[in-house]
């Protein structure tokens, strides 16, 4: 009976067991002190016979890596959903400092319309010195005139607030930021979203070539 | 006949928390993994004690193994890691060529990095491998050219059949006896002098 045992354990070690008699093999090695023993000496025989280098060490050995063991805490087990988990909080973490490097957050007063003539500023400005500028913008962004670029938004614009009731200031920022995002790829996560509501006076600017 | 690394059987089990799995691991490479470390350092007993910590270290990073390579080469790696650790530790400076794996259980004495051991336990290598080559040299033809097509040449159950124009199960059954016959021939060794401590080898 041991030596069908002992048969199934050599080729166990060799990889050559079916799943089914693996199984079997596998609850038997868990109370078979010699069949466990036998896979020491076994694969000390393996490593003589290619030659191997090898320092023969006793079950004194054995018991003190179990005692050593026996002392750590059980390996936690890595869940499969981590690892994809950590990609997107380290793609979120990136897109939260890009927001935040290149993001506006403060603007200095533009005159309406004065996109046109964006002169290229000396250096770029990071959004955190609060001082950033249209003119900063157009150092790293190909900024365009609106008039040119603009295109019909795929949801169409509700009306609830009034075009004519918006601070210039503020309209000419949104338009020229639009613009410049969606030239420069920087439109966000969902680029094909037209998030600037256009006047309903501009319709006829839709219908230009290349128009997104 | 399935074609099954059983490392990987057993580290998926350990990886669900199952114990009596990585024994078998540390039984399956614990010589080898000592022999690999009394490359770096010569002390008997501070060498199983690093040896030691490489399989607690596995144990403690077997999580992260993700099978990309076989679970020895990953061993081995931190092996070669911890010897040298080890010596920086104690102010000594690490050898700077690496062994490759694929080299560094096949040198020559002359080219060890450090003779490991005591003259007993080197002793007992010596007598190891005398009586598994004395046990090979005794074997029946059938059986000899059987485990040495798999051991050393690493043949499949299937490829040995088929150059030995044999049926699978009558070269399981060679394989077999054959580890059988160099096993009576090296047990008595390692009962006697396993541990190097008067322990037995069991």
């Amino acid at each position: 009976m041991q030596d069908k045992h002992l048969e199934s354990l050599s080729a166990w070690i060799d990889g050559e067991l079916g799943r089914d008699e693996s199984r079997f093999l596998a609850r038997r090695l868990e109370s078979d002190g010699v069949l466990r023993d036998t896979v020491a000496r076994w694969s000390l025989v393996g490593a003589c016979l290619r030659g191997e280098r090898i320092a023969p060490v006793g079950v004194r050995f054995t018991e003190a890596v179990a005692a050593r063991i026996d002392a750590e805490a059980p390996p936690r087990p890595v869940a499969r959903w981590t690892r994809p988990a950590a990609g997107a909080a380290i793609a979120a973490g990136v897109a939260a400092l890009a927001l935040m490097v290149t993001g506006p957050v403060g603007e200095a007063p533009v005159p309406h319309g004065a996109s046109a003539a964006l002169a290229p500023a000396p250096a770029p400005v990071l959004a955190s010195q609060a001082s950033l500028r249209t003119e900063d913008l157009a150092a790293v962004l190909p900024l365009r005139q609106v008039s040119e670029t603009w295109a019909m938004p795929l949801v169409p614009a509700g009306p609830a607030v009034p075009v004519d009731a918006l601070d210039p200031t503020v309209e000419a920022y949104f338009l020229r930021h639009s613009a410049g995002a969606s030239a420069s790829a920087r439109a966000g996560f969902v680029p094909y979203v037209n998030l600037v509501a256009w006047p309903a006076a501009r319709p006829a600017a839709a219908a230009q070539p290349g128009a997104r | 006949m399935a074609d099954q690394d059983p490392d990987n059987e057993l580290v998926d089990r350990v990886k669900a928390g199952d114990r009596r799995a990585f024994d078998l691991l540390v039984r399956r490479y614990q010589h080898r993994v000592v022999g690999v470390v009394s490359r770096y350092i010569s002390d008997w007993a501070e060498c199983q004690d690093v040896a030691q910590e490489v399989f607690v270290r596995a144990w403690r990073a077997i999580g992260n193994f993700r099978g990309d390579s076989a679970f020895y080469t990953w061993v081995h790696r931190i092996a070669i890691n911890a010897a040298k650790n080890h010596l920086v530790a104690l102010g000594r400076r690490p050898p700077t060529d690496d062994v490759a794996l694929d080299d560094a259980e096949h040198f020559e004495s002359a080219m060890r990095m450090r003779d490991s051991a005591t003259p007993e336990r080197e002793l007992l290598r010596q007598e190891i491998e005398g009586a598994v080559t004395a046990a090979v040299a005794d074997l029946p033809e059938e059986l000899r050219i059987a485990i040495t097509l798999r051991e050393v040449d690493g043949l499949s159950y299937e490829e040995i059949a088929e150059a030995m124009d044999s049926p699978i199960g009558t070269v399981r059954s060679r394989i077999f006896r054959a580890r059988e016959a160099i096993d009576q021939r090296i047990r008595p060794l390692l009962d006697e002098r396993g541990d190097g401590r008067g322990g037995s080898m069991r």
